[in-house]
């Protein structure tokens, strides 16, 4: 009330409420169509459609080329998620810890390949995985996507290293615990809703990568690749249907993430 | 035995000398008190000891056993933050429980032992709250039984009463002082608060950049400052600079005409004299009085009203300017003292502290 009361008179709030309703339909608009259009019971894409079903989720789900290509990039995603946060977290911990001169360099050369033309990046990786003859296998895949997810998680986690109270470490290590010790105890358990998100975020970009990844394949498939090449010579409802999923799960990690902030800043284990 | 002993010890960052060679010892169950002003070194110290900071030269044991490379979790130091930094993640029976798991103690022996800690510090019914569920005077009981439940060689403490309100403050000192001699563990404390280091500790050691500058019992420290820097830094000061007259049998401080009780010189004829403001006594000149009967004569220039006390500002004629503190008996003579008023000025000889420094 007293907010709404502060912009003065009523109408620029009415102003203000109805751009951001148009904002949020143009940003969210195609992906509300593409998402009744997936329950097409036709051969084509049309909005609205004649008629519904789950015809195409059953043949996407029981077509061997969408399979293999879901599998794999779960299987990346899965392999890159802890490996991320892992290096991740100790990269975030050197920067924080570790001599300030190195710092922001050492920091901006981390962070960099996050912020680099993606395009460039997998340019140099392909050469790159060509040369070691890796190309095409999980071998180039991995950490091709580790340098993309990594600066996500060192963001994170050094986020809230920065805010951490290393007087909690100290007290720990005067307590009889080692440096090691003190960490698992009283460090990552404190910051977790930081771990978390880095590994969602991982899981996200690694599952939804396509550039540099089309840099590096030669028959293997990811989903965003088989999903680009079979849009390349027909567009097909099977496609809505494959996007729904991906939306589906991206959107649950999300929800994860906005709500295990909810819930970690309410917490009262939060000063 | 010595609980702690440094010899020489020395911390230099870069060109920068933090604690320059530093002798300390904290016998056992004394309670010793690093007193000085921010950047003094005391801090620094104290993490050594903690074993946080490796010294750049000199030794440091702890009970008789030379500590100076060991690492801050393979000593048995208990360590107590000003911002206490309790677990936020683990309820206060867990907190005071790490230090017996990380020691390895067994299961069965640690519940007993967190409840004897838990029950000196008088928080044994809230051993299942989160700390961030705890007053502040609550949560720094729970870093005291969680730094004593190990058993340590020595308790250390950094200025654990800097976030507690006045009232608290002072009533946890107390509190302190008590466990401390009643578990006669030796401590060594850390502040910038003079009143707590007079009130608590068996032995001062004031610092001043990176040195010591005096060490003694409270008494010695507030009425027998060796440098000016003790006297100045402890309790509020006159301090004087005076010149030797009369073949050495009266001070001349700056116009003040003062005894040499002690026949103190300093070398050259120049001395400083310290002259505590409640040791001076002023009053109303007495008007059936005539003029010679005080010695010295003053003017009111200031009164800053403290309560218990009442601070004024005397110009002396001819002479210095001090501050003089009486304290509030409500008697009205004093009461009406303003400012701008004649005063007559007393101190006994006693009151005259000639500094050796």
């Amino acid at each position: 009330m007293s907010s709404q009361e502060s912009y003065g008179s009523r109408l620029p709030y009415k102003f203000l409420v109805g751009l951001v309703t148009i904002v949020i339909l143009f940003l969210e608009a195609p992906l509300i169509i593409l998402v009744i259009q997936s329950f097409t019971a036709e051969s084509y894409l049309a909005f609205p459609p004649p008629s519904y079903g789950i015809r195409w989720y059953k043949e996407v789900l029981t077509s061997e080329d969408w399979l293999n290509s879901i599998s794999l990039s779960l299987i990346i995603a899965a392999v890159v998620t802890p490996l991320s946060l892992v290096l991740g977290t100790m990269a975030a911990f050197a920067l924080d810890r570790g001599p300030k001169k190195l710092k922001h360099g050492l920091q901006t050369i981390m962070i960099a390949p996050m912020v680099l033309p993606h395009i460039v990046l997998g340019l140099g990786l392909f050469k790159m995985a060509l040369q070691l003859d890796i190309d095409d296998s999980m071998l180039a895949y991995i950490p091709a996507h580790l340098t993309i997810t990594i600066p996500f998680v060192i963001i994170s986690v050094g986020a809230s290293l920065q805010t951490f109270e290393v007087s909690l470490e100290e007290a720990a290590r005067s307590l009889g615990a080692s440096r090691f010790w003190a960490v698992w105890y009283i460090t990552l358990p404190i910051i977790r809703p930081a771990l978390i998100a880095g590994s969602i975020f991982s899981f996200i970009i690694s599952f939804d990568e396509f550039i540099i990844t089309f840099f590096l394949t030669t028959f293997q498939r990811t989903l965003p690749i088989e999903m680009f090449s079979t849009l390349m010579y027909q567009v097909k409802p099977s496609i809505a249907a494959v996007s729904t999923l991906t939306l589906a799960v991206t959107a649950f990690l999300t929800a994860m993430l906005i709500l295990r902030g909810q819930v970690t800043s309410g917490d009262k284990v939060i000063k | 035995m010595s609980s702690v002993e440094l010899k020489s010890i020395v911390k230099k960052y870069g060109a920068v000398t933090a604690v320059a060679s530093i002798d300390l010892s904290v016998e056992s169950g004394e309670f010793v008190t690093l007193l000085g002003p921010s950047g003094c070194g005391k801090t620094t110290t104290l993490r050594m000891v903690a074993g946080f900071i490796r010294p750049t030269s000199g030794t440091l044991s702890i009970g008789d056993v030379d500590m100076t490379g060991v690492p801050p979790h393979q000593r048995t130091v208990g360590l107590v933050f000003q911002n206490y930094a309790l677990f936020p993640h683990m309820t206060v029976r867990k907190n005071v429980e790490f230090g017996l798991k990380m020691q390895k103690v067994l299961t069965s022996e640690r519940g007993p032992r967190v409840q004897e800690a838990l029950e000196l510090v008088q928080l044994e019914s809230l051993g299942d709250r989160m700390p961030a569920e705890l007053s502040g005077g609550q949560q720094q009981r729970v870093a005291l039984a969680r730094a004593l439940v190990i058993r340590p060689d020595v308790l250390l403490l950094d200025e654990p009463f800097g976030a507690l309100d006045k009232q608290l403050r002072d009533h946890m000192r107390v509190e302190l002082r008590e466990l401390q001699q009643k578990l006669k563990i030796s401590t060594l404390f850390v502040t910038h608060d003079q009143d707590e280091a007079l009130s608590m500790s068996d032995r001062i050691v004031v610092m001043s950049e990176g040195k010591v500058s005096q060490v003694g019992k409270p008494t010695e420290i507030y009425e027998k400052p060796q440098t000016r820097f003790v006297a100045d830094f402890i309790g509020r000061s006159n301090i004087l600079v005076g010149k030797l007259e009369n073949k050495g049998k009266t001070i001349n401080a700056e116009g003040l005409i003062l005894p040499n009780k002690e026949n103190m010189t300093n070398g050259d004829d120049g001395v400083s004299v310290m002259i505590r403001p409640e040791c001076v006594k002023i009053t109303k000149p007495d008007p059936k009085a005539t003029s010679a009967s005080a010695d010295v004569k003053g003017k009111v220039t200031a009164s800053i009203y403290l309560g218990s006390i009442v601070q004024y500002s005397v110009q002396i004629i001819d002479g210095p300017n001090l501050v003089v503190t009486q304290n509030n008996t409500g008697f009205e003579d004093l009461k009406n003292l303003t400012v701008g008023d004649d005063v007559d000025v007393s101190f006994p000889d006693s009151a005259i502290y000639i500094l050796p420094g």
